[in-house]
C-alpha cells in the first residue's frame, strides 16, 4: 500500500477510537478545531506546550543542567576514598569481593588482577568533611553545596550502552532522551530558544564518540529532540541565512513553505508535518536569539576569574559551562553538556588529572555562578559519568602508574540544587570501592528522583508508541527520597 | 410544525447540544460546568443498568413460562434502558475530565458503556421485528442481549472500580473467598492508627500486626514452617531451622530481612509466591525494629524514628508532607480568571494537579505588569505562589499589586528597575520564602522592609547596593534566612597533586 496513504488511515482510525468514539463527524469535528493537540502532542492553547498541563505534583526545580562526564571517571581517584586498596596495594583482587562478576574483553583475560590504591590524597572539606580528592581543588571548596550519591550502579559495561542507559533508560537505542522526555512533558518556557540543548567538549581527541541519538527524541515528536550547539561561527548548524538571502525574503519563504506543508498535513494527516512547521518557526526565532546567547564578550572579566581562563576559548568545558548558565538564565528547560576523555585504561594519574584540570573549575564556578544568582534554587546540576571504573589495575601496575577498567557495580556523582540535600553524601562502597555496602541507587532510581524533582510522577509519564506504553523508566526506578530535603 | 415532532426532534437536539458543548472544552482544564454535568453520571448510570437488566430478565421468564404479555414491557424498558445509557454516556464523557481515574480502566470502560448505549438500541430495533424463536431475528436479538448483559457487568465493574478502587468488594470478603481469587490478608491502617497514640509499642503495635496479618498463617506454634514460628517473641527469638531470624541493631545481617527484601519471583522470598509481598512501610517498620535492637518493650516514643518511619506515621504513607501555603485551604483559580490572565499576556501555569496555587511570568518582558495584567493577578491573587518578573522591564508603581498576593511563596525581581521604596509592598507577605534581586539598585534602605518578612529562606542581593554591614543587619533579624552577596573561589595553584 502507498506509504502515505497507510498514514492517513492509521490516524484516522486512531481518531475514531481513541478520541471521539462518538462517530466520525464528531471526530472531524474535533481534529479541525484543535489540529495540534489532536495530533502534535503540543498544546497552542497551554503557554508551557508541555503534554502535562499541571505537573503531579509541585515541582522543586523547573531546569536542569547535566554535566554528563563522558568515559567513567575513576570514583576511586576523585571521591571514593579508599585507604583498604592503598594498603593492600599490588595485592590481588580477593575472590570474595569480585564473586565471578563479569569484566569487559580488555581485562577479564589478565591473569593478575593487582588492586591499585589511588595515587591522589584525599583530604576532607566544608562543615560536611567530605572527602575529596586533591585532583579536584575547586569542587572540594563546594563540597557544602553538594549532594553526592557514592553507590550509584548500572547495568551495562561498555560507554555507549551505558550513556544510552543513563540519557534514554534502555541499553538498547532509539528511545528518547532525558532531555526529549522533559520538552515533551513540560514543555519549553523560552520560544526562542529549543528547551533541550546540548554542548559538546573533549580533553582529548581520540575518546570514545557520542552520537547524535543521545539527544534524539525516540519516538517522540522530533520537535523535541535535543539541538547541539557549537563553538565557531555556525553554533546551529544550517540556522544563518545563506549568502544572498536577507531576512524578509526568509521571512516570506517560510510563510509559504508553511502554506504548502499545511496543504500536505490536510491531505496525509501526518503528524511530524507539524512538527516541521514549528522547527522550522523555531529556526528562524533563533536566528535573533542564538547569536545573543552565544556571545560572551559582554561578560565582565570576573567571571573569566570564576570559571577560568579557559572560558574564553569557545568550546572549552569552560566556555561551555559559561553558556549552560547563559541558557539557564534564558529559561531552557534541560541542558545537556558531555565532557569527553575519561577513559583511562593506561596511564590514569597523568591523564586523569588533564582532565580533572579542565572541569574542576569550570563545575564549580557554574554552581556557585548560579547560586549568586538566585537561579541554583530551581535549577539542579549533576555531574557523573556512565559507569566507574575498577579497583585493579588494568595492565602493569608500577610504583607511579596503572589503568582501571570499566566498573558498573559502583561509582559516584553528585548533584546541586533545589530540592536535594546540601553537604550531604548518601550510599557506601565495601572497603575495596567494589560492591556497595549501603543504599545502592540504580540508573532508573536516579532518573525516577530527577523527574520527581521536576514534578514528575515517573511511573504515570508515559508515551504510547507500537502497542504499549513507554516510560523513561521502563517499568523500574524508585525516587530516592532520603537525598531530597 | 406539530408539536408532537417538536418532541421527535427535542432528544436529538439535547444530545447534540451536549456533544458539542462536550468537543469545545478543553479536558486538561475543564470548566467547573462541565464537572457538575460529569457528576451526574454516578446517579444515572443505574438506571440503565436496572432497566436493561429487568428487560433481560423479563424475556428470559416470557420465554421460559411463554408469557406473551410482557412483550410491551420489555420493549418499554428496553427503550427506557436505551435513554437511560446515552444520558449516563454524556454524563460520563464529562466526568472522564475529572483528574484521577486510572487512565487503562476508564479506557475500556468508557468503550463499554459507550458499546451498551449502541447495543441496547439495536436490541430495542430487533424486539419491535417480535422475532419467533427459531428465525434469524431471534437470534440476533438473544445474541446481543447476552453481549448487552455481559458488557453491564464488565463495564459496571470497572466503574465500581473507578471510584472505590480495584479492592472494594474483596476488602471484607472472607479469607476463605479471597484466597480462592488468590489474594492474601487486607492490609490494615494499624502504623498511622498506633502512632498518634503516646504508649504504643513498637513490637506489639507496629511490629506484631504486620507479623500477625502477613507470617503467622504459616509460622505458628501449630504450623512451624521451617521450623519458624513467629507468633511469640520466643519463637522469634529462637529462630528457625536455618538458625536465628534476626540480628538486633543489624537488618542488613537479618534473614527475616533479606527473605522480605529478596526479588518477589526469587525462591526464597517472603511471604512465598502468590501471597502479596510486604509494602515498602511494613518492610520499613520491621527494618527499624530490629536497626533499634529488634526488643519487645520499647515504646514508640522512646526510639528515634527514621525518616522514611516519620512519614509512615504522619499518616502520609509515602507522600509528601505539606508546610507553609501547602497547608492552607485554598479554594483552585475560576478558570475564566486563569484564562484572562493569559490572554492579557502572562503565563500561567498550575502548581500540580492537586494544588490550587499557580506560577506566573511576564511573557514579554517589555510590557510586564501593565494595567490589563495587575487587574488579571487580582482575580487569581490567592492562588498566585510564584511570580517571575525577573529580567523584566517592570515598572516601579505596578509592583503595589504584590501586596494583594497573600500567599507568594518565590518572587523574581533580578535584573529589573525595583526601587527600595518598592521593597514596600512585599512587607505583609508572610509566606515569602525566596526573593531573588540580584543585579538590582536596591541599597541599605531596603533592608527596614526586609526585615519584616518572617518565612524568608532565600535572598540574593548580589550586585546591588546593599553594603556587607546593611546585610549583617538583616541577617540578625533574619537568623534562618540565607542570603547571598557573590562568591569568589580562591584560586588553587597549578600543580597541586602529588602524582606525576
Amino acid at each position: 500500500m502507498d506509504e502515505l496513504c497507510d498514514l492517513k488511515y492509521n490516524c484516522t482510525r486512531r481518531h475514531f477510537l481513541s478520541r471521539t468514539s462518538l462517530g466520525i463527524g464528531s471526530a472531524a469535528l474535533a481534529s479541525m478545531l484543535n489540529p495540534l493537540s489532536a495530533m502534535a502532542g503540543s498544546r497552542p492553547d497551554d503557554p508551557m506546550g508541555g503534554i502535562l498541563s499541571k505537573p503531579h505534583f509541585t515541582p522543586r526545580i523547573r531546569r536542569v543542567i547535566y554535566l554528563f562526564q563522558s568515559g567513567g571517571p575513576s570514583h576511586l581517584d576523585l571521591f571514593d576514598y579508599k585507604p583498604t586498596l592503598a594498603r593492600m596495594n599490588g595485592e590481588q583482587l580477593p575472590e570474595s569481593v569480585r564473586k565471578g562478576q563479569r569484566l569487559t574483553g580488555m581485562t577479564a583475560h589478565q591473569k593478575s588482577f593487582p588492586l591499585a590504591g589511588s595515587r591522589f590524597n584525599f583530604s576532607s572539606h566544608g562543615k560536611s568533611g567530605r572527602l575529596v580528592s586533591e585532583l579536584l581543588p575547586y569542587t572540594s571548596q563546594i563540597v557544602d553545596e553538594l549532594c553526592f550519591i557514592n553507590s550509584m550502579y548500572t547495568e551495562a559495561i561498555n560507554h555507549d550502552p551505558a550513556i544510552t542507559f543513563f540519557q534514554t533508560g534502555s541499553q538498547q537505542t532509539g528511545r528518547p532522551s532525558i532531555g526529549s522526555w522533559l520538552s515533551y512533558g513540560l514543555g519549553s518556557e523560552n520560544d526562542n530558544l529549543p528547551t533541550f540543548c546540548v554542548l559538546l567538549s573533549r580533553s582529548n581527541d581520540f575518546d570514545q564518540p557520542l552520537y547524535s541519538r543521545l539527544w534524539g527524541n525516540g519516538f517522540l515528536p522530533s520537535l523535541h529532540q535535543g539541538v547541539q550547539f557549537r563553538s565557531g561561527k555556525d553554533p546551529v548548524l544550517y540556522l544563518n541565512n545563506p549568502p544572498g538571502v536577507k531576512q524578509p525574503t526568509r521571512r516570506r519563504m517560510l510563510d509559504h513553505l508553511r502554506e504548502l506543508h499545511q496543504r500536505q498535513h490536510e491531505r496525509v494527516m501526518d503528524p511530524e508535518i507539524n512538527s516541521r512547521i514549528a522547527q522550522y518557526e523555531m529556526a528562524y526565532r533563533m536566528q535573533t536569539s542564538v547569536p545573543v546567547t552565544m556571545d560572551v564578550s559582554e561578560e565582565p572579566d570576573h567571571v573569566f576569574d570564576l570559571y577560568g581562563e579557559a572560558a574564553r576559548i569557545p568550546g572549552t568545558f569552560a566556555a561551555n559551562c559559561l553558556l549552560a548558565r547563559r541558557l539557564a538564565e534564558r529559561d531552557v528547560r534541560f541542558i545537556q553538556l558531555y565532557h569527553q576523555g575519561w577513559d583511562q585504561h593506561a596511564n590514569l594519574p597523568r591523564e586523569i588529572s588533564v582532565l580533572a584540570k579542565d572541569t574542576d573549575q569550570p563545575s564549580a564556578a557554574l554552581v556557585m555562578d548560579l547560586k549568586q544568582r538566585g537561579l541554583l534554587d530551581d535549577t539542579l546540576v549533576i555531574w557523573g559519568g556512565e559507569f566507574g571504573r575498577t579497583n585493579y589495575s588494568q595492565g602493569k601496575l608500577t610504583a607511579d602508574n596503572y589503568g582501571r577498567d570499566h566498573h558498573p557495580r559502583c561509582f559516584t556523582i553528585w548533584m546541586a540544587g533545589g530540592g536535594v540535600k546540601k553537604g550531604f553524601s548518601f550510599g557506601q562502597t565495601d572497603e575495596f570501592g567494589y560492591n556497595i555496602a549501603r543504599d545502592p541507587v540504580h540508573v532508573h532510581d536516579f532518573q525516577a528522583t530527577l523527574l520527581h524533582l521536576l514534578g514528575i510522577d515517573h511511573e504515570r509519564f508515559t508515551f504510547r508508541h507500537q502497542g504499549r506504553r513507554y516510560r523513561l523508566t521502563d517499568v523500574h526506578g524508585h525516587v530516592v527520597r532520603a537525598i531530597l530535603t | 410544525m406539530k408539536k408532537s415532532t417538536y418532541w421527535r426532534i427535542a432528544p436529538f437536539v439535547i444530545v447534540g447540544l451536549a456533544l458539542l458543548f462536550r468537543i469545545f472544552i478543553n479536558p486538561a482544564d475543564p470548566p467547573n460546568a462541565a464537572l457538575f454535568i460529569g457528576r451526574f453520571h454516578s446517579m444515572i448510570v443505574h438506571f440503565p443498568i436496572g432497566l436493561l437488566l429487568l428487560a433481560v430478565l423479563l424475556e428470559v421468564l416470557a420465554r421460559a413460562f411463554r408469557i406473551e404479555r410482557f412483550s410491551s414491557t420489555i420493549k418499554l424498558l428496553l427503550l427506557a434502558g436505551a435513554a437511560g445509557a446515552v444520558a449516563a454516556v454524556l454524563a460520563g464523557l464529562y466526568l472522564e475530565m475529572a483528574p484521577g481515574y486510572e487512565a487503562d480502566t476508564l479506557f475500556w470502560h468508557k468503550r463499554l458503556g459507550i458499546g451498551i448505549a449502541i447495543l441496547s438500541f439495536i436490541a430495542y430495533g430487533v424486539r419491535l421485528l417480535d422475532g419467533q424463536p427459531g428465525t434469524t431475528v431471534y437470534r440476533v436479538y438473544a445474541g446481543v442481549l447476552v453481549v448487552l448483559c455481559s458488557f453491564l457487568m464488565v463495564g459496571g465493574h470497572l466503574g465500581s472500580v473507578l471510584t472505590h478502587g480495584s479492592g472494594y468488594m474483596t476488602r471484607y470478603m472472607p479469607q476463605t473467598f479471597r484466597s480462592m481469587l488468590g489474594l492474601g490478608s487486607p492490609a490494615q491502617g494499624w502504623a498511622v492508627r498506633m502512632a498518634t497514640a503516646e504508649d504504643a509499642e513498637v513490637y506489639s503495635d507496629l511490629v506484631q500486626p504486620i507479623l500477625d496479618s502477613r507470617c503467622i498463617s504459616c509460622h505458628n506454634a501449630g504450623q512451624q514452617r521451617g521450623q519458624l514460628a513467629l507468633d511469640t517473641p520466643e519463637g522469634i527469638e529462637k529462630g528457625g531451622g536455618d538458625g536465628p531470624v534476626l540480628v538486633a541493631g543489624r537488618s542488613s545481617e537479618s534473614e527475616i530481612m533479606r527473605r522480605i527484601l529478596l526479588p518477589p519471583d526469587h525462591e526464597g522470598h517472603m511471604p512465598p509466591e502468590g501471597k502479596d509481598p510486604l509494602t515498602v512501610a511494613e518492610a520499613a517498620l520491621i527494618r527499624w525494629w530490629i536497626d533499634e535492637g529488634a526488643s519487645f518493650d520499647q515504646k514508640v516514643a522512646e526510639v528515634t524514628p527514621s525518616p522514611l518511619v516519620e512519614q509512615i506515621f504522619a499518616g502520609l504513607e509515602l507522600s509528601e508532607r505539606e508546610t507553609g501555603i501547602f497547608a492552607l485551604e485554598i479554594a483552585a483559580a475560576d478558570s475564566t480568571a486563569i484564562q484572562a490572565a493569559r490572554a492579557a499576556g502572562m503565563a500561567v501555569t498550575s502548581l500540580g494537579e492537586n494544588e490550587p496555587f499557580l506560577q506566573v511570568r511576564c511573557a514579554s518582558a517589555s510590557d510586564c505588569l501593565n494595567v490589563e495584567q495587575v487587574a488579571a493577578l487580582g482575580l487569581i491573587a490567592s492562588q498566585v505562589a510564584w511570580l517571575n518578573l525577573g529580567r523584566t522591564e517592570v515598572a516601579d508603581s505596578a509592583l503595589a499589586v504584590l501586596a494583594t498576593l497573600p500567599h507568594l511563596t518565590r518572587l523574581h525581581l533580578e535584573s529589573t528597575s525595583v526601587s527600595d521604596e518598592a521593597l514596600v509592598h512585599l512587607s505583609e507577605l508572610q509566606y515569602l520564602e525566596y526573593l531573588n534581586l540580584y543585579d538590582t539598585s536596591v541599597s541599605d534602605s531596603s533592608v527596614q522592609y526586609l526585615s519584616m518578612l518572617p518565612s524568608l529562606q532565600s535572598l540574593f542581593l548580589w550586585e546591588t547596593d546593599v553594603t556587607s554591614e546593611g546585610v549583617e543587619s538583616l541577617q540578625r533579624a533574619l537568623p534562618d534566612a540565607e542570603i547571598v552577596l557573590g562568591w569568589t573561589l580562591p584560586s588553587v595553584d597549578e600543580d597541586t597533586t602529588s602524582a606525576p
